[in-house]
């Protein structure tokens, strides 16, 4: 927590240097709605139901493959989503609205909500400062091993994580880290929140094992982690690999290429540098303004070219072994 | 002794917004809601961001940074991320000026 009294001395936020956007209009993009996300939310429900009827039809057969793809990524990808811009509160209009989707989608992506929003904020205020910027996960300046964005990339990282840091809250156990971005009175909020997880989690395997199923295995854990290493590409092109201690948006963070299948789920984070430019705007409001600053945004690219761009700086690194030869890129 | 002082005009703000002022080093935020004027500090109690580029809806303001909401007739937090009350300021209008008493 920052000094924010009288005389304190303003931290100022990543953004695009010399980018502004009308007020009026500015104002008229940041306007909340319940109904286009209300549609959003409930067409990416009953897709993905029925993509995970179309994966239960195909067992014991070559689609089962397809399907645990289509149902997992799509399950993973808006999950993660939903509860990143419920953690805004940008979602709806109405907060109680915003508050039950955040939850759901929280439960379904696995992390405790109160944290998610804290640690988010941080990601925010300090996108990309190392040490400062709460979900920066590794430092370009360190040599960081193959391995370890193995861990990252197949989302086993970020799972293990999740599980430990619900256990550790659930016991009233905060790091200095945690404390550093969440206000004191927080803290037993975020304790009940993650006793709350535990329960469902142990209720859950409890109810399993009672009924001696299997459902929860391939109905949820098998499609979370295929699909969340799907979820991580989206997630890794929106930081990894760019440069860090840097105040210009352009630099630390990329947009990609919009796709309107994939951005139905990523409720259109694929406007990411737009994103963290004005995150007071609602996601469907996104590409609106795109079309106000995109000049002053570089090209995206897709998915694919980013991971591949993304993992021969790894490997350069990897094999680098003067530390000095690291260079931090500035451009996409 | 608390003294008033002319901050900008009514037509400065428009309906439910912000207007953003200075005085002595110190940033107050000015909002025009729907149910009168009212004045605040102008930076958010959670982390440093300037209140007059956020989003009034109705009598609440949404800080831009972290979209933390304050009630602008008390200060008092309203949701998370923002627990700590914003300090107010009375406000009069006077012949289409508005005044701070600070």
């Amino acid at each position: 927590m920052s000094d924010t009294g009288i005389n304190a001395e303003p931290w100022v936020p990543p953004n695009l240097e010399g980018t502004k956007v009308e007020k009026k209009k500015m104002k008229s993009l940041m306007r909340r709605a319940d109904g286009v996300p209300l549609l959003r939310f409930l067409l990416c429900v009953t897709s993905i139901t029925f993509y995970g009827w179309l994966y239960y039809l195909s067992w014991g057969t070559f689609w089962v493959i397809p399907t645990l793809i289509l149902f997992g990524g799509t399950m993973s990808l808006f999950s993660y989503s939903a509860s990143h811009e419920c953690a805004h509160g940008t979602a709806f209009k109405s907060r109680w609205l915003n508050e039950s989707v955040f939850w759901f989608s929280s439960i379904l992506f696995g992390q405790e909500p109160i944290y998610r929003r804290y640690s988010h904020a941080c990601h925010h205020t300090y996108t990309w400062f190392w040490e400062k910027d709460a979900q920066m996960p590794f430092t370009v300046r360190q040599k960081v091993d193959l391995f370890t964005y193995f861990r990252w990339y197949s989302s086993l990282e970020y799972h293990y994580l999740f599980v430990k840091i619900v256990v550790l809250h659930a016991l009233g156990r905060f790091s200095d880290r945690t404390r550093s971005f969440t206000p004191q009175p927080e803290l037993p909020k975020m304790q009940r929140n993650s006793i709350i997880f535990m329960l469902i989690w142990l209720g859950a395997i409890g109810v399993s094992l009672y009924f001696q199923t299997w459902a929860l295995v391939w109905f949820y854990v098998l499609p979370k982690v295929v699909g969340d290493m799907i979820n991580m590409s989206f997630v890794a092109t929106q930081h990894f690999e760019m440069a860090e201690d840097d105040l210009n948006l352009t630099h630390t963070t990329r947009s990609i290429k919009h796709h309107w299948f994939w951005d139905l789920y990523y409720w259109n984070m694929s406007y990411h540098i737009e994103h963290h430019f004005a995150p007071t705007v609602p996601f469907h409001k996104l590409p609106e303004l795109n079309a106000e600053i995109k000049d002053k945004l570089p090209d995206p690219k897709g998915v694919m070219p980013i991971t591949i761009d993304v993992y021969k700086a790894m490997r350069n690194r990897h094999l680098s072994v003067e530390k000095d030869a690291l260079e931090m890129p500035t451009s996409h | 002794m608390a003294e008033w002082i002319k901050a900008c005009q009514t037509d400065d703000i428009d309906e439910e917004d912000v207007f953003g002022f200075e005085h002595d080093g110190v940033k107050y935020a000015i909002y025009n809601t729907p149910k009168g004027f009212f004045a605040s500090h102008g930076i958010c109690t959670h982390e440093v961001a300037m209140l007059q580029d956020g989003l009034v809806i109705d009598t609440v303001i949404e800080c831009p940074l972290h979209q933390g909401r304050f009630d602008v007739r008390t200060g008092k937090a309203l949701s998370a991320p923002v627990c700590v009350d914003l300090k107010t300021y009375p406000v009069k209008v006077d012949n289409g000026d508005i005044y701070l008493q600070i």
